[in-house]
């Protein structure tokens, strides 16, 4: 049992340890299971196959509920709730089984931590710590790690970290989690403006040695470059200049950070007046693709640098570029926001999602995120995990910023689930007339055969072939057993048997009467004599033929027998027809009921996803115009003051 | 606490840096919260939609396998630490009436102790033979190994197990077929 517990919570908690950053202990392979349907219910859940998995777990529930796996059945339940998004159902599961104070301490743990999460993921913090705060310090190391770190969060938004530091928080045994906390707390001591506290949680984390594990690598260096580019931000708030450009030199240049460190690292220059040293970091930025706002930023940065090395020339044909260039990425976005439309962005979120691998080729091949190119990701994502992967990807600088909103990608899951949905009510509506024809095909089917068995009275002619049969048999039974030659004698040995007997009863008389009859008795008796020995001698034949004849009406009778068990077993094994087609029929009334429910939320939860993404693209725009008016303002500026100096 | 920057900036015009700076700092790199608008009304339309195609599910049951003629055949697997799944072959009285080639994502759902129902029909009463081929890799050789059982349908449903075992003794897998009895 307890076996069974522990490989419970790795179930529970294997979505949550596929994260980039998670260090999952190796998983113990699998159990036997108890009950077959709850066997299917987890093939089912290890697939994200969450509708299919609650399916199996609800029929089971209508019917005898799932055998001899004690609590887990409802921890699973809970667990699968959850991840498809259905929280106030996982609540009342989970709430159930704490009612239980005879649980077990690990499903009791376990029950707190996903109720925890349920009430965070909600924004309800003070009930998440109180949950948070009822589990065992036995709890599986991993998940703890995993509450810890939402805890921390929980503090970090009540302002309750001050007593925090990078060494607490390594004590902490955050496991994977550790890098986030460390950046959540430099990032938060930053907002407050307590720039040495955020440094030293900057730089702890800088300091972590990166995995080798090339999948959590990746996240590892991101989440480094995201740390030196803060911190180069907060030196730069304080004025120390050299310690900025030397944070932003320690950020990856084909890091996704690596546009805002090369900008930092040009103003850091010039904020102390080199701005030979400016143009470096800003020339090389003003290459990459113009999509991403730092870019953007150096079309206009670039000829400030000039101005500021008197070289206006060089200025003036920056600013005018800058001007050319910013039309065209207006005109791209503009572009953008007229074509895209509620429809694609359903094909988008429907498509078939890619493993992590495929995804991430695909994006590689959205031209430096020149598009609006994004893929639906198969990393096991889920309401479970909201938190730590994204369910859509993008390489558009245009669309990260939104796609990294939780918001953004709970809408995404939200639309998801709602398309699985109606694939799902999709899929029976033809099942369901097809069940509808089945139905009315058997209930003619029936009626032809109750018919049919009305006009002949196949059973009362069964019933008479039977005891016709039997007294047959019998009769047959009692001549083998009298020897009884002259019952099966032929037609004419029987007509004259019968007049001997008659003979017989004549003489009978006479001797009565005082007459003579030996002669003629002897005569009788002889002529008996010959008919018997006449008998006799077509006795086995006429036995064989009267056995043939019983083994024929006993093959008819067993044929006559099967046909009734068929029909029998037709009806026993029937199902009611009438009460089932009206059963059937409130099902595809409530079918098409459900479908139209569905595709009405679709349409609007695809309405709201589709304005969030043209309000994105709109500020872009707005800021490109902004960018571009600076520009038509310099260059008319710098030709003013070039036409100041030259002599009237 | 930016003024100096701030004031070259406004010179040229830029508050990006500012923008950068809040996108940084703001919230957390992980674990945001989400309350959605919709959230309740899509919970409720999962609620109900998961409960109608329970019902369905029942009805379909009853309709197409009544459990006087229903069989039903699953497959799980015990470690496999020793055999790599890639193929199931099923048969019924030597007619094929499921196969199954495996992906990565469900012979690791097996593996972690998940159960596939492979196939559920109808069978008459009467003696009846069901075969099974397993196809895989194991850490030494590929396998193509069989299992056959021979069962006798009545008026109660069958079902049966395709176990696949790895054999501590032998060190390899072992395949077998088990009739639950229900």
């Amino acid at each position: 049992m307890r076996l069974l517990r522990c490989r419970l919570l790795a179930l529970l908690v294997s979505p949550l340890l596929a994260t980039a950053f998670s260090v999952a202990a190796e998983e113990k392979p699998k159990t036997a299971v108890a009950d077959l349907r709850y066997g299917v219910a987890l093939f089912h859940y290890y697939q994200q196959d969450y509708v299919n998995a609650i399916a199996e777990l609800m029929v089971a529930d209508a019917r005898n509920g799932i055998q001899g796996h004690s609590d887990n059945p409802e921890l699973i339940a809970g667990g699968i709730s959850l991840a498809f998004g259905m929280q106030n159902h996982a609540e009342s599961v989970f709430s159930q089984i704490l009612q239980d104070e005879r649980r077990p301490q690990s499903v009791r743990d376990a029950a707190w931590f996903y109720l925890g999460k349920l009430y965070y993921t909600r924004g309800d913090w003070v009930a998440a710590e109180q949950s948070f705060n009822r589990v065992s310090a036995d709890f599986k190391p991993a998940l703890r790690a995993q509450l810890q770190a939402l805890q921390i969060n929980i503090r970090i938004r009540d302002k309750r970290y001050a007593e925090l530091t990078p060494k607490t928080v390594e004590q902490s045994e955050l496991r994977g989690w550790n890098p986030y906390a460390l950046y959540n707390l430099g990032a938060a001591h930053a907002r407050e403006g307590n720039f040495t506290q955020a440094q030293l949680f900057f730089n702890a984390l800088a300091d972590i040695d990166i995995a080798k594990d090339p999948r959590t690598r990746a996240t590892q260096w991101a989440l480094q470059d995201k740390s030196s580019t803060a911190l180069g931000y907060s030196y730069l708030a304080e004025k120390k200049y050299a310690a900025a450009i030397r944070e932003f030199t320690r950020v990856r240049l084909d890091g996704i950070y690596a546009n805002q460190a090369l900008l930092g690292y040009g103003w850091a220059a010039v904020a102390q007046e080199e701005y030979t040293t400016a143009l470096q970091p800003w020339q090389l930025l003003r290459s990459r693709s113009l999509i991403y706002p730092a870019v953007q930023e150096s079309l206009l940065a670039l000829p400030f640098a000039y101005e500021k090395l008197n070289a206006q020339g060089e200025a003036v044909a920056a600013y005018e570029l800058a001007e050319e260039l910013l039309a065209r990425e207006i005109q791209l976005i503009r572009d953008m926001r007229a074509t895209l439309t509620e429809g694609e962005l359903l094909t988008l979120i429907d498509a078939k999602p890619m493993a992590v691998e495929e995804a991430r080729k695909a994006l590689q091949n959205d031209e430096e995120g020149q598009g609006l190119t994004a893929v639906i990701a198969d990393d096991g994502q889920n309401w479970l995990k909201l938190d730590g992967t994204s369910i859509i990807k993008t390489r558009s600088a245009y669309m990260s910023e939104l796609f990294a909103q939780t918001r953004f990608q709970t809408a995404v899951l939200e639309l998801r689930d709602l398309l699985r949905l109606q694939r799902l009510l999709q899929n029976w509506q033809p099942k369901l007339i097809a069940y509808r024809e089945l139905l009315l095909e058997k209930q003619a089917l029936r009626g032809r055969q109750e018919q049919q068995l009305t006009q002949s009275a196949f059973a009362l002619q069964a019933q008479q072939l039977q005891q016709r049969r039997d007294q047959f048999a019998t009769r047959l039974q009692q001549i083998i057993a009298a020897d009884d030659y002259l019952a099966l004698a032929d037609a004419d040995t029987r007509a004259l048997q019968e007049r001997v007997t008659r003979a017989g009863q004549t003489i009978a008389r006479m001797q009565a009467a005082g007459q003579q009859t030996d002669e003629l008795a002897q005569r009788q008796k002889m002529f008996a004599g010959i008919l018997l020995w006449r008998a006799a001698q077509h006795y086995p034949i006429a036995l064989a033929e009267q056995q043939r004849e019983l083994a024929q009406i006993d093959s008819a009778l067993a044929s006559v027998i099967k046909t009734q068990t068929h029909i029998d077993e037709i009806t026993a094994t029937s199902l009611d027809i009438q009460p089932v087609l009206a059963r059937l029929q409130t099902l595809q009334q409530e079918t098409a009921t459900q479908l139209h429910a569905t595709e009405q939320l679709i349409a609007q939860q695809t309405r709201v996803l589709r304005e969030q993404v043209d309000q994105q693209l709109a500020s872009h725009e707005k800021r490109l115009k902004n960018y571009l008016s600076q520009a038509h303002l310099a260059v008319a500026r710098l030709y003013d003051a070039e036409l100041r100096r030259q002599p009237e | 606490m930016f003024h100096l920057l701030r004031h070259r900036l406004a010179m040229a015009g830029l508050f990006l840096l500012m923008a950068i700076w809040g996108q940084l700092v703001a919230g957390n790199a992980w674990a945001q919260s989400a309350a959605p608008a919709t959230a309740g009304q899509v919970e409720s339309l999962k609620e109900s939609v998961l409960t109608l195609n329970r019902d369905l599910l029942i009805l379909e049951e009853e309709l197409l396998y009544p459990a006087s003629t229903q069989i039903a055949v699953y497959v799980s697997m015990d470690l496999g630490q020793y055999f790599a799944l890639d193929a199931i072959k099923l048969e019924i009285n030597n007619q094929l009436v499921a196969s199954e080639l495996y992906t990565d994502k469900q012979t690791n759902a097996l593996f972690r102790g998940g159960v596939q129902r492979l196939y559920i029909g109808n069978l008459k009463s009467g003696e009846h033979e069901i075969s099974a081929f397993f196809t895989g890799r194991g850490p030494q050789q590929d396998y193509k190994r069989g299992a056959k059982i021979t069962i006798n349908k009545n008026q109660e449903p069958v079902v049966l197990e395709l176990k696949i075992v790895d054999s501590t003794a032998q060190l390899q897998p072992e395949f077998s077929i088990k009739q639950w009895q229900m």
